[in-house]
Parts: C-alpha cells; structure tokens; sequence
C-alpha cells in the first residue's frame, strides 16, 4: 500500500490509538454504564484529539521540542489520570434495556433507513473532505499556517505574533486547532494536509454519536435520535470542502458537547456532568474565540437555570472558568494581541449614530444571506413550534441564539464593513451551530426525561 | 511577487512555512531574501538563480 491509501492509513491509525487513550481518559468524564456508551465513544475522540494538542502546546510552551514519544508518553499519562479518577458509576435508566413501547411498524422500517442516512451523510463527507489537500483560504492563512509552521520549527515563531508579518493569520485566534495539527504530524512523523484530512470527518462522526447518544440518554426514541444524527450528517454548509481544515467543524463539535454537558450539569443528570462541562469549556475556548463568550453564555444561562446557589456558582466555574484559562495562558504564553478586524472604538457615545447605522447594515446583509437557506430555516421553525416546550431545549437554544445574535451584530463592528465581515463569515460560523440546533430541535420531540435521572448524582456531595 | 493578490500571499505563507513571508512592496526585513519573479531590479545582488526568477537581496541589505 503506498500513496494516499497509505497515508490514510497512518491518519487513521493515529486516530485510533487517540480514541483509544481518550477512552481511557473518559473514565474521567463519564460514569460506567452501556447508557452513556454512544457519548462516551465521541467524547473519547474529542478528549484524545485535545490531549494530544495540550501535550504539543506544554511542550512548546516549555522550550522542549515535541516528539512522537512525547506525545504519546503525554497522551497515556491522561489516560491513566482518568483510569485513576473514574466518575462513580450511576444506576438508572438504560435507554438500550427498556424496551421501546408501541414501536409501529414505520418506525421500526425507518430506523435502518436513519442507520443507512448517517452513513451516506458520512461518507459524503469523507469524499468532500479528502478528494484534495484542504485548500480553504482560511487553512492556509490561518489553521494550516500556524500548524504546519508549529510542526516544522518545534517552536511558535516570533513572526507569526509580528502583525507587520503576520497580520492576516490572526496572532489572537486561539492555537487549539494548530497545535492539534502540529500532533498528528508530529505522530505521524510528517505535515500531509491531504490524509489529514481524516481528522474532520472523525470529528463529524464524533459529533453524531455524542449527538444521537445524548438524545437518547434524555428520552428520545431510536427513530427520533437517529434521525437527529441523519439530518446533521447530511448537513452540507457545515460538512463541507470549503469548511474542512478551518476550526468550524471542530467548534460545532465543541459546542455540542458544551451544551449537552451544561443541561445534563443543572439537571444533575450524572456524577460527571460537571467535568464534562469543564472539559467541554476548554475545548470551545481552545477553538475560537467566541468559545469563550459561549462559555460566558453558558455561565449565565446556568445562573438563570440552577436554583441552588451552591451549584450556580459551581456550575457557572465549570462553564466559563477553563475557557478563560485556555485565553489566558494564550495572552501569558505568547502575549497580548488585538482584536484588528474590529472597531470597538464604535462604542463611545460620540458614535452612537454610525454604530446604529451598521448595526442596521449588518441584520440586513444577515438578512439577505440567510434568504436563499429559508427551507432550513422555515423546517427547524415548524419543527421547534410544533414540538413540546422542554428546560433542557431551552437552554440549548439559547446557546444558539446567544451566538446567533453575536455572529449577526458582530459584523457591525468590522473595518472592513458590516457587508464583508458578514458575507464571509456568516454563513460558516452560523453553519457551526447545527448540532446544537439539531440537539434542541430533537428533544422537543422526545419523551419525559427527569424520570430517567437517579435522584443524588450531586458529584461530592 | 509585485501586485499580488492576498490569496497569493496565503498560498506562499503556507507552503514556505515556517519560513515567513512578505509581499512587494513591503520593505524586506532585515536579515531576509526575496523571491523575485523575472529580472530582479538595477542594484539588486543575486543570491541564486531559480527557474522563472532569483533569489536576491536589495542594496545596501546583508
């Protein structure tokens, strides 16, 4: 075997053996039990993928040149950590057990035919994201630059924080998606922006399994679950080429699992909730940057949500406390950086006038562009109407809609224009939300859920 | 490279990556070479002659 399939091998090996400590490391996050087990599978990939990536930044952040060994040795101390610090297995509802009550003969039919859809949608991906070399404008500016140039020098070059040099890479995005590119080369022992590819629709599937476990977990049927997952593989203006090698295929993942941990933490859904969120803040704030106003989002809605003070404020940490470390070792590690796309100077009283008038510029180009995608829009609207008011729905979506709201009146601000900011931002990052929407949208259609909670998973207490 | 487009300084950032990368007209850094595509200009020194263009340095740089 040589060529591509060989490197696609390589990729896929190193996925694997990740997922595999990532497994270990999830004993952290997740109780026992074949209830979580569809969660616990993307989750391992998510965690792996992040472990990696955190073993390349200690090490550049300490002057030591990463090696596979390094990796590897950093990748399975996690592990062990999480071997080491299980979350206590929770008895309670398992939705795989119970057995499915008035099954009709419809939905008995549709589940394979949902199976079948996930795997089209997947394989679709696959073939978007690996038919070339990631080519997007934005890898090759921004994640690729950074991560091929991490890989190559085994150091964060003092050019890529000079804005004379390096202005358009963007020295204050986040360096979670580079430093996991700089990994897996690092793993594979070369930088191939082909095979590495792989990495984006092991992400997808990561995202759907957490997706369709989570939504079963909280009381939808298998039909309803799967169906969730078959929309959101099928989801092209997330899932594809354009969209591969950039950071909003690995945010969305992050989101999801945000958001899910988030709900299942005020609910007090299992002993590991609260890690999990931890973790999941992390991730989102390793991404991008708006992962740390999500995480602030996140904070709030928790505060709004949780009646005990105790766990308001426990939850709240958990929500947006990891996400400001991630920005502030970036702000120690490789100094301060500003924000040069934006014009925040825009807030002073004196400007109040020109700033209504692009923050009407903004809604309306939000307005023309989300035009052509009204059979979406207008789907997820009757679908979100006709289904049945739920808590942990709400919280989902006000998730999506604080990040919405965020990516519509952000453009405002732009130097460039309102116009430009939004015609190439908006669609994508708006596209990044889809699992999170698919999740919220899901659960309105899905039974009662408190009743398969154990009464007092109160992580230590 | 003169007149080029940003995609053009992407695509070079890239792929010369580590190695840093600016575009004409901006002023050569010190300690840095440039790429010139074709007949470099009057007083320049040719480090190296490629296909399509040299490696060289303006004057008065080292």
């Amino acid at each position: 075997m040589s060529g591509l399939p060989a490197s696609l091998a390589a990729v896929l090996a190193v996925l694997l053996v990740l997922a595999a400590a990532g497994a270990a490391a999830a004993r952290a996050l997740f109780p026992s039990g074949r209830r979580f087990a569809a969660e616990r599978a993307g989750w391992s990939l998510a965690a792996g993928l992040a472990g990696a990536a955190l073993v390349e930044g200690a090490c550049l952040t300490g002057g030591a040149a990463p090696s596979r060994w390094i990796v590897l040795g950093g990748v399975v101390l996690l592990a062990a950590l999480g071997i080491a610090r299980p979350v206590p297995s929770a008895p309670g509802f398992d939705p795989r057990t119970t057995p499915p009550a008035g099954v009709s003969r419809f939905a008995a039919a549709w589940l394979p035919a949902a199976g079948a859809l996930v795997g089209i949608g997947v394989a679709l991906y696959a073939l978007r994201a690996l038919t070339e070399p990631m080519w997007a404008n934005d890898y090759l500016a921004i994640w690729g630059l950074k991560g091929r140039t991490l890989f190559a020098s085994g150091a964060y070059p003092a050019w890529l924080r000079d804005p004379a040099v390096s202005r358009f890479s963007h020295p204050e995005y986040p360096l979670g998606l580079p430093l996991l590119y700089a990994a897996v080369a690092t793993l594979l022992g070369r930088w191939d922006d082909h095979a590495g590819a792989l990495l984006f629709p092991a992400i997808q599937c990561g995202t759907l399994l957490v997706l369709a476990g989570w939504l079963r977990r909280r009381g939808a049927s298998r039909e309803i679950a799967w169906s969730a997952a078959a929309i959101l593989a099928l989801f092209e203006p997330l899932y594809s080429g354009f969209l591969t090698g950039m950071a909003d295929v690995p945010l969305s993942a992050a989101l999801l699992l945000f958001g899910t941990a988030l709900s299942d933490a005020v609910d007090d859904a299992d002993a590991g909730a609260i890690r999990r969120l931890a973790a999941a803040s992390v991730f989102a704030g390793a991404l991008k940057n708006e992962g740390l106003f999500l995480a602030a989002a996140g904070a709030i809605l928790a505060f709004a949500a949780e009646p005990s003070r105790g766990r308001r404020v426990r939850i709240g940490a958990a929500a947006f406390v990891p996400a400001l470390a991630v920005a502030g070792w970036h702000r120690a590690a490789l100094g301060p950086a500003t924000l040069g796309d934006f014009d925040f100077g825009l807030l002073a009283p004196a400007r109040w006038g020109e700033l209504a008038a692009r923050l009407f510029e903004a809604i309306g180009a939000a307005a023309t562009l989300a035009a052509p995608a009204w059979p979406i829009l207008l789907c997820a609207a009757v679908l979100l109407g006709a289904g049945r008011r739920r808590p942990d729905s709400l919280r989902l979506l006000g998730l999506v809609a604080a990040a919405a709201a965020a990516y519509v009146l952000l453009p405002a601000f732009a130097v460039r224009g309102p116009l430009w900011l939004a015609s190439t931002t908006l669609p994508r990052t708006t596209g990044a939300l889809a699992p999170l929407a698919a999740a919220a949208i899901a659960l309105r259609w899905s039974g009662e859920t408190r009743s398969n909670f154990p009464a007092g998973n109160n992580e230590g207490t | 490279m003169a007149n080029a487009s940003e995609p053009a300084l992407h695509v070079a950032a890239y792929e010369l990556a580590p190695n840093p990368v600016r575009l004409a007209p901006a002023p050569l850094p010190s300690g840095w070479i440039a790429a010139v595509y074709g007949t470099p200009p009057d007083g320049w020194t040719v480090v190296r002659t490629l296909p399509g263009g040299v490696l060289a340095l303006p004057p008065g740089a080292r």
